[in-house]
């Protein structure tokens, strides 16, 4: 069972921004940006729902995600490959993750881009370490 | 399909990623490089060849990439898709641009506050370019209403 260790939360902070990648049911893949890589626990990650709307929908319909994540600290990356499970738009998940939105739109000075719409939760099928 | 100004864009030292997909439709990611407009269709990028073997045989297997390009100052942002046309070994001038490609990225990462030398942690023991065919382009600069196609 894959575990999310300290050093691998290190690079979920939103210093580096991280990368999903999604897949259409006609077999299009997408990337994007995304702000936040959310911890929930050591076998689930949270993903800020703000924009990226080609790729919520590709996980609507086909719920596998790789995303890449990188400690700011030492550079070191891994590769999160993630089932999607469900969407949340309120309680606990989801006002952690809009507090730390807002700290990073501030950060940013994009107070009036970012708002977060859902906590979208995932389950971590596997972790790589790429270095 | 590529004006001048997203030719200018592509060869920017930014944040870049590449995304494949295998036959049961699960994704995989890499670790742009560096990247060239090559022409009005055309982008020749760099991947660590020992870290993007999935990659590499999802692109041979289906063809589908997608590319995306962020300026890390700006956060001005676009993905790029289309196919997979080839991947082959560096030469040498591909080889110079890579290394300033290196450069300016730890460059502009020392200017956000990161530690000069992180982007050499990433992979980058053998690099080779790929070829893609662009398709399709999309806006992802943050912003209300973003993500439509150019």
């Amino acid at each position: 069972m894959p575990q999310i260790t300290e050093h691998i939360r290190a690079a979920m902070q939103g210093v580096v921004p991280s990368m999903i990648v999604t897949v259409s049911k006609e077999g299009v893949p997408n990337i994007a940006y995304i702000s936040q890589v959310f911890y929930v626990d050591d076998q689930h990650v949270a993903l800020s729902h703000q924009f990226f709307n080609k790729s919520i929908r590709n996980l609507h319909e086909n719920p596998y995600v790789c995303a890449n994540i990188v400690n700011p600290d030492d550079g070191k990356s891994w590769k999160l490959n993630l089932a999607f499970s469900h969407s949340e738009t309120e309680g606990q998940i989801f006002e952690s993750m809009r507090a730390q939105l807002e700290a990073i739109a501030s950060m940013m000075g994009m107070e009036d881009v970012f708002s977060l719409k859902a906590s979208e939760i995932f389950k971590v099928a596997s972790i790589e370490n790429i270095n | 399909m590529l004006t001048p100004k997203l030719k200018s864009f592509v060869n920017l030292p930014a944040g870049m990623g590449l995304g494949t997909r295998d036959s049961n439709l699960k994704p995989d990611f890499s670790r742009v490089l560096g990247a060239m407009a090559i022409d009005d269709r055309h982008i020749k990028l760099f991947i660590d060849k020992p870290t993007s073997q999935r990659s590499l045989a999802n692109m041979q297997d289906n063809q589908w990439v997608a590319l995306v390009i962020v300026e890390v100052m700006s956060a001005e942002s676009y993905q790029f898709k289309g196919k997979f046309i080839s991947a082959v070994k560096p030469n040498e001038q591909d080889m110079i641009f890579f290394d300033q490609y290196m450069k300016g990225f730890d460059d502009l990462v020392v200017a956000l506050g990161l530690k000069q030398g992180i982007i050499y942690a990433y992979p980058h023991s053998e690099m080779i370019c790929i070829t893609m065919e662009v398709e399709e382009i999309f806006e992802q600069t943050p912003k209300k209403g973003t993500g439509q196609k150019i």
